[in-house]
């Protein structure tokens, strides 16, 4: 592919302990292409978010990523940028969706507060070219301007979690990476939230990590896919040819858990 | 149980417990340890520390040894018991107002607000006061009396987080009575709280007494570790340089708290796991400093 | 009691939250029954009442209005022998299985504490005895389990536990609320498995409440669907899978994520038209319209059937 946006090599994380060490993530590389939706799928303990919260340099002790490994943004090595540099590269480059990104709103300012907030750290901007952006975001979520004036908590679930999508998108960053970010939504509004960053996508050209543990859904959205197992990438292709022909054991597996919602169902003594 | 087990491993909890113990020790075998008798007079006034006196002498020629390990003994005494006491009333009370509601909760409520917003040493002061000079016994009824409000409080709160859960619910809905859900489903989930809440309490019941009988308030005939104090600074102990009169139960207290302390914080560690840094957070910044990676 | 009589059955229940002036209804004339040796599921999304359902049947909300039907007899008016006897025969596993044991307990204790309970002719061997075939019946070895505390299990063990608990007062009701949700992957269709064998074994009634619909196929010959408190569409679960006749239906099975069918974008006016069947979804319908054999509506005004 042309200039991947995201390239990991050799990515190596472990969690040390004090009598013996995990290593959560063994030996990880791939790649994301501008624009592209790759979609991380696994179950609990597989390493996903690990790699995530990586990409960000958001880990705390007893994470630990190897020497050796590299994570490189538009051909830049984050694991080589110092504080400053982090800085700038953090919303800029790189916007992140939590899990409980509903929660991850500050409950005690108003919508326009957090906006400002982003907004005036990394571009200096003033209040009122603040509250113009910040509507414009907005808009791109489908959401009123006069909801700047709301506290997180008049908001609902699907809503905060568009607002914490538009907040990402402020600085246009050229990757998005989401983590789990529709699994506390009922299916209706996962389905809103992802048409619009599906348009957004096509209109603003950045990429999007997306990790979940819904395999349906992963197939459904992604271009392609990897699919972890236990720290390691045991598969990635594009996402049709991970559903219909999968080429690793577990992979085969995870598909003959997942009941199907018409036609033929899956065996009944699948997964015993 | 899991606990003492993982306890036993700490080493905080290890400290403290030696300290604990080797204080209670000593208390308990008082008699052995030294031959004079703490409230007699042995020799010659404020003599310094000694092969004779290993802690030297009071101004009325009393033993300061002899006074301090027989001082022990009342002080652990109200200490634990008052502690023992306000445990166990706040313990029982938080969790029946917790898991009860309503109106029980209620007046539970109620009665522990009242108890709280009074002022408590104050409250001691007057009291022991008013009794005149009280002895140990008085002293610790006093404290366990005044000062239970805390541990209802936080006991509570505990409890209600834990009635939502849902195996209580499936023990309710098995018909479990009441009595049996907050004794055996509820409380063993409790026990690092009412552990904590137990050594706080003794260790402010400890504190509670010196302070009394530092004040005066206390049975001159008995001693104590207060009493000491008090002796101590009737006799203007240091400005006649007989450091050893007034420091001796100064230390002595503070080694208690210290052992208790460690205890509690140890408790809290083995209850909270994500307290538990230690050997990982060496092994971690290590491997940082070698190069071998980075966050 | 006749052969198709419902072991229990909840007639037109209603639970109301909220001020007089205010009422919310959190359950609206919700009718069901649950048949000995047949699975139904209750899917909806969060807040549509569901869960609201699962505790009115486990007695934890009261109803405000209609009666539960236990054997036929309303519970309202039961005796205190009769609510122990409904206790034992009503049983529940819960969603999530990091706290639907009690950390300070071994296995054993959850297993023999409902034998001790409800089965009090048995003595400390037969105790014994019975929670190890508990155990074995979830697939789960005696000698490796018993005297493990749950943080000491995974999740699967955990829930399988769960079933051996539920099962342990020889119940004839099982209300499994959500209990693969949080579970991996791999090991939810073991447990829906498990569950699925338990039923044909001892010809139990399952309620099989969820939001993931394709789970919701795997185990259950009927369904309902609920919205804002009310039933909104039931029957057959081929009949309604297949041919949903509600707009909400439609608009649940479409959202659902299926690998088969590529994302669709959005229409231009669906915003709106989400909206619009939400609202009237939520408004109290008292009609109920007959569709198929077994397949039952409650249509929204100006609806188009078909």
């Amino acid at each position: 592919m042309s200039a991947p946006v995201l390239s990991i090599r050799n990515l190596n994380i472990d969690y040390i302990g004090a009598e013996a060490n995990f290593r959560a993530v063994k030996d990880v590389s791939f790649d994301i292409a501008p624009g592209e939706f790759f979609g991380l799928a696994g179950e609990s303990g597989c390493g996903k978010s690990t790699i995530a919260f990586a990409v960000s340099r958001l880990h705390r002790p007893p994470a630990l990523i190897r020497t050796g490994s590299e994570i490189l943004v538009d051909g830049r090595d984050v694991l080589e940028l110092d504080k400053d540099a982090l800085r700038r590269f953090r919303w800029r480059e790189v916007a992140m969706v939590f899990q409980s990104a509903m929660n991850s709103l500050n409950p005690v300012l108003t919508i326009e507060a957090q906006f400002y907030d982003v907004l005036h750290t990394h571009k200096g901007m003033s209040r009122e070219a603040a509250r113009e952006r910040a509507a414009e975001l907005l808009k791109l979520v489908d959401i009123p301007p006069d909801r700047l004036a709301a506290y997180p908590h008049q908001c609902s679930g699907g809503m905060r979690q568009r607002i914490v999508i538009a907040i990402c998108l402020a600085l246009n960053p050229k990757l998005l990476i989401m983590d789990e970010p529709t699994t506390a939504l009922d299916v209706v509004v996962q389905r809103e939230i992802l048409q619009r960053i599906d348009v957004l996508r096509k209109r603003l050209g950045f990429a999007v990590l997306f990790i979940t543990h819904d395999l349906g859904l992963m197939v459904q959205v992604s271009d392609r896919i990897g699919i972890m197992l236990e720290g390691e990438l045991v598969e990635v292709n594009d996402a049709q040819t991970i559903y219909r022909s999968p080429q690793h054991d577990y992979t085969k597996r995870l598909w003959a858990s997942m009941p199907k919602l018409h036609g033929d169902q899956i065996r009944p003594e699948a997964g015993a | 149980m899991t606990l003492f087990k993982q306890l036993l491993g700490n080493k905080k909890a290890l400290v403290g417990l030696t300290i604990l113990v080797a204080i209670i020790l000593i208390a308990i075998f008082a008699p052995l340890l030294t031959e004079y008798s703490p409230t007699r007079r042995v020799g010659r006034p404020h003599q310094p520390p000694s092969w004779d006196h290993w802690l030297g002498t009071t101004r009325l020629g009393h033993d300061v040894f002899s006074r301090l390990v027989h001082g022990a003994r009342v002080s652990l005494a109200v200490g634990f018991g008052a502690g023992l006491m306000i445990t166990i009333v706040g313990t029982v009370l938080g969790i029946i107002a917790g898991y009860k509601g309503g109106v029980i909760d209620e007046v539970i409520n109620f009665f522990t607000n009242m108890v709280l917003v009074v002022p408590n040493l104050p409250l001691l002061l007057v009291i022991a006061a008013f009794v005149g000079q009280a002895g140990p016994v008085v002293i610790a009824l006093i404290l366990g009396f005044t000062s239970w409000a805390w541990g209802v409080r936080v006991t509570r709160s505990e409890t209600l987080s834990i009635r939502q859960r849902d195996y209580v619910k499936s023990a309710e809905m098995l018909g479990e009575p009441s009595w049996r859900i907050m004794a055996l489903e509820i409380f063993p989930n409790l026990i690092s709280i009412v552990g904590i809440n137990f050594i706080g309490s003794v260790i402010f019941a400890v504190i509670a007494e010196a302070t009394l009988g530092f004040l005066g308030l206390g049975d001159p005939n008995t001693v104590s570790w207060g009493i000491m104090l008090f002796n101590a600074q009737n006799a203007s102990a240091l400005s006649v340089g007989a450091w050893w009169d007034l420091l001796s139960p100064c230390f002595a207290l503070a080694l208690l708290g210290l052992g208790l302390a460690l205890l509690n914080f140890a408790i809290d560690e083995v209850a909270n796991p994500r307290l538990r840094t230690g050997g990982m957070l060496k092994s971690w910044s290590r491997m940082v400093l070698l190069g071998e990676g980075k966050l | 009691m006749s052969e198709n009589q419902p072991i229990l059955a909840l007639d037109n229940v209603s639970k109301i939250f909220g001020r007089a002036n205010q009422p919310i209804y959190a359950a609206r004339s919700v009718s069901f029954g649950l048949h000995a040796g047949r699975t139904l599921a209750l899917v909806g999304e969060s807040g549509s009442g569901k869960t609201t359902a699962a505790r009115l049947i486990m007695r934890e909300y009261h109803p405000d209005e209609g009666r539960l039907l236990f054997r036929g007899e309303p519970l309202g008016k039961a005796s205190a022998k009769a609510i122990k006897a409904y206790r034992a025969s009503v049983q529940m596993v819960f969603q999530d299985p990091f706290s639907s044991l009690n950390p300070a307990h071994t296995i054993r204790y959850h297993l023999e504490r409902p034998l001790r309970l409800h089965q009090r002719q048995l003595g400390r061997a037969e105790r014994r005895a019975a929670a190890e075939a508990l155990l074995e019946r979830v697939k789960l070895d005696p000698k490796l389990i018993m005297g493990k505390f749950p943080h000491e299990l995974s999740g699967g063990q955990r829930q399988r536990i769960s079933i051996a608990r539920a099962l342990a007062v020889n119940p004839q009701v099982i209300v499994a609320d959500e209990p693969t949700s949080m579970l991996d992957v791999s090991v939810r269709l073991g447990i829906l498995n498990l569950l699925n064998d338990m039923k044909k074994q001892d010809n139990l009634a399952l309620l099989y409440i969820t939001h993931d619909i394709a789970t919701a196929r795997f185990v259950a010959e009927d369904i309902m669907v609920m919205y804002a408190g009310q039933i909104v569409e039931w029957g057959a679960m081929d009949s309604v899978l297949d041919n949903p006749q509600h707009p909400y239906t439609r608009l649940l099975l479409a959202a659902v994520p299926d690998p088969d069918r590529r994302f669709d974008a959005a229409q231009p006016g669906e915003l709106e038209q989400i909206e619009t069947i939400r609202r009237q979804a939520a408004l109290p319908q008292k009609d109920i319209q007959q569709v198929g054999e077994n397949h039952f509506i409650r249509p929204i005004p100006d609806m188009v059937i078909g």
